[in-house]
């Protein structure tokens, strides 16, 4: 006789959102809400003293508790919450058969065989829950059949967690609940019309008779409602860990040794993934220093990683932490001692094979460009994404290839924008020029936006060009009701005696910046 | 005629035939094309053959006008291009004139390793364009020449080259400004092009404004504005 033991997590959304970093307000300890199809699905307990029930709608829970704070249940962030929880308990449970995040079953007799008993095989996974996710609680069902088992485990209290529901009193435990347990919901309301509202009443029925009227689907209901149900649980070992750390042998300084060192390693954890039918689109890089700190970046990929690229990825990574921090580099080099990686959002292997003729010429680009990208750096492969400003330089947006690139919304209108025709050549970073007067003197801009003087020189450094003609100054004022970031200048449009326009701008009296060159 | 070769309904009849034959005509025409990069209407007369050619190396000055005229036609038919250590592009003017961005890439400080990017970048990109590098070695550039000629990309260089198809210098002139009123708003922009081997120097003249490229001589568009426009 097998005998079935549900462990059941109840508001397990409400768990996961809590853990969910993109969701800094929802926090324990206040009134919080998982709202799913515009209802309530469930409540913290600060949520429900206020008066909010599961079942609600947001708006009248709102009504109860103003304060309360409403979010969305998210099917993923459910799964990979509790797929961590599972990953504890395989230390203490082998196999398990997952129902649904925060609803697992596994087999009781021969957890009790190990642990002695069934109770205390029950105490010892509502002890490994409570370390593995502090916040969730555990409730427990025993029973001989799955159904059995669960509806135990939805009976407890929070006072006595544990249901266990004796060898072969399966049919008398059910038969005082209702009936509306069952999935079933046109058989359940059809029986709730003729009088039938526990599982004792409908196994009251009959079999026969019950099979005569309703069929298949009654007669698995019947069987599920007298407790002889015998969905076999379908064992599935703990999830894949989606994170690994590595060790180095010794705390490596040099770039290149450490791309060499992870090499292996890296190799072996992408066919682990590979193994378990998952591709990693997105991976969290945790550099861990000889000096215990830590420095932790999520990179994307537009495919999926291969082991070289994740070896890319850490090089990038260290480069750029290297580069942050100058001084520490040359004084105490900082020594990578170990690095984790964390495959964020493992996607199935299936949605990224290479089809029969290959992707096409995309991933051809993708991957020379990533190979441009092994050469000068991550940052050193860009793509445009142009956009309207008012200085030269904030046209010019650039995003590393293969990160996500924001897209702008079409343009609308910026009164002050620069106008067309725009520059052709934008100086990364402006030029410092002084504009001189026919006598020699700076030209500067008065209070009343007029130039102190008519500009005939354009002078930087040691060069100096002839300026033809000019139009301006245009006083651009932008975020005036902002002291803090507001931004006051004068743009300036100079043509030369090549006939070469000229772009300056002024961002106080006296300092004039070569922005760009009309070319 | 055996019941097996007849084909369903009636037999072709000479109009369709005709038809066929035109849209062959047409694709064989396209195949020619294929030796080359188009260019924008008024630019096609600077090249004897009515485009950049494939696999070669041109020495164009130091224009952004120039470069995005010359690239705007191929970009917005879908070849990839690249632009190697030229890091102060303007990107907004080559919307502007009709480059397609989302096909573009950027590679502004290759250093010492300017020849094997542009050597990888080939392999996928059609154009490159390549700001100051360091002076290359007559085997670095022969290595280059014959990988071009291979992949069939072209060249654009931004500096003195010993080897080159043609260099293409500009003379810009800007109309709109006047002692303190005004806009800058029309630039013509007088292109000539002298080939390699002593044959004619060919001259362009180009308007380009707020509505984008002319051809100054014929008042053409050089870009169409209205796939520009829906594409900006």
């Amino acid at each position: 006789m097998r005998r079935a033991l549900v462990l059941w997590c109840p508001g397990w959304s409400l768990v996961s959102a809590y853990g969910d970093d993109s969701l800094p307000e929802v926090v324990p300890g206040i009134p919080v809400a998982m709202v799913h199809k515009g209802l309530v699905i469930e409540c913290s307990p600060e949520a429900l003293d206020a008066g909010v029930r599961v079942g609600m709608r947001p708006r009248d829970a709102h009504l109860m508790c103003p304060a309360l704070v409403m979010t969305a249940r998210k099917e993923e962030r459910d799964r990979g919450a509790f797929d961590r929880v599972l990953i504890d308990l395989a230390q203490c449970v082998p196999d398990h058969s997952l129902l649904s995040p925060g609803l697992v079953a596994f087999h009781a007799r021969g957890l009790a065989r190990f642990y002695g008993s069934e109770d205390a095989a029950a105490r010892m996974l509502i002890d490994a829950l409570k370390v593995s996710q502090p916040l969730a609680t555990a409730r427990i069902g025993i029973a001989d059949d799955l159904f059995s088992a669960v509806i135990a485990a939805q009976h407890t209290t929070a006072q006595y967690p544990l249901h266990s529901v004796e060898p072969g009193a399966s049919a008398a435990f059910l038969s005082d609940i209702s009936l509306s347990v069952l999935d079933d919901e046109a058989t359940v309301s059809l029986l709730m019309r003729l009088g039938v509202t526990t599982l004792g009443g409908f196994v009251a029925l009959g079999a026969e008779a019950v099979r005569g009227r309703l069929g298949l689907t009654g007669e698995r209901l019947y069987r599920l409602a007298s407790g002889e149900g015998d969905t076999p649980l379908t064992l599935t070992s703990a999830p894949l860990d989606p994170s690994t750390r590595v060790e180095l042998p010794e705390a490596l300084v040099a770039v290149d040794q450490v791309g060499f060192a992870l090499r292996v390693p890296t190799e072996n954890y992408s066919h682990m993934l590979r193994d378990a039918g998952v591709v990693c689109t997105q991976v969290r890089i945790t550099l861990g220093f000889d000096n215990d700190t830590t420095h932790e970046r999520v990179w994307q990929h537009p495919r999926y990683f291969s082991p070289a690229d994740l070896v890319d990825r850490v090089r990038w990574q260290l480069e750029q932490c290297f580069r942050d921090h100058p001084g520490e580099e040359s004084a105490f080099p900082l020594a990578v001692a170990w690095v984790t990686y964390e495959a964020l959002t493992p996607e199935d292997v299936a949605g990224h094979e290479p089809g029969l003729w290959g992707q096409g010429p995309d991933s051809r680009v993708h991957h020379v460009l990533s190979r441009v990208q092994s050469m000068v750096g991550a940052q050193g492969v860009l793509t445009a994404n142009p956009r309207v400003a008012r200085v030269a330089q904030e046209t010019q947006v650039l995003t590393p290839w293969g990160d996500t690139t924001e897209r702008h919304a079409a343009p609308g209108p910026l009164p002050g924008a620069l106008p067309s025709p725009l520059p052709g050549t934008v100086f990364a970073t402006p030029i410092e020029v002084t504009l001189l007067g026919e006598d020699g003197d700076a030209v500067v801009v008065g209070d009343n936006a007029r130039l102190s003087a008519l500009p005939r020189w354009m002078v930087s450094g040691t060069r100096k060009v002839s300026v033809a003609s000019w139009a301006g100054p245009w006083p651009v004022w932008e975020k005036w009701w902002d002291p803090r970031n507001s931004r006051f200048l004068h743009r300036v449009q100079l043509v030369d005696d090549q006939g070469m326009g000229w772009l300056v701008s002024a961002h106080d009296q006296r300092h004039w910046r070569l922005d760009a060159r009309y070319d | 005629m055996s019941p097996a070769l007849t084909l369903e309904g009636a037999p072709p009849g000479r109009p369709d035939v005709l038809a066929l034959q035109q849209r062959i005509h047409a694709m064989e025409v396209a195949t020619a094309d294929h030796r080359v990069f188009p260019v924008g209407s008024g630019l096609e007369g600077l090249f004897p053959e009515g485009g950049l050619q494939r696999g070669s190396i041109y020495q164009v000055d130091s224009s952004a006008s120039l470069l995005w005229s010359l690239i705007a036609e191929a970009s917005s038919r879908g070849t990839w291009c690249a632009l190697v250590g030229i890091p102060d592009a303007g990107l907004a003017a080559a919307t502007e004139l009709g480059v397609n961005v989302d096909r573009l890439v950027l590679v502004p400080y290759p250093d010492t390793q300017w020849l094997s990017v542009v050597g990888a970048l080939i392999d996928v990109v059609g154009i490159v364009a390549l700001g100051p590098v360091p002076a290359p070695s007559d085997r670095m550039l022969s290595t280059l020449s014959s990988r071009l000629r291979e992949r069939e990309s072209t060249l654009l260089v931004r500096h003195a080259w010993p080897r080159s198809e043609a260099s293409i210098t500009v003379r810009h002139t800007w109309h709109g400004v006047k002692e303190g009123g005004g806009l800058l708003h029309e630039h013509l922009v007088h292109i000539e092009a002298t080939p390699r081997h002593g044959h004619p120097v060919r001259s362009a003249d180009l308007m380009i404004d707020a509505w984008g490229a002319h051809d100054a001589g014929t008042g053409a568009p050089v870009i169409d504005i209205a796939t520009h426009r829906q594409a900006g």
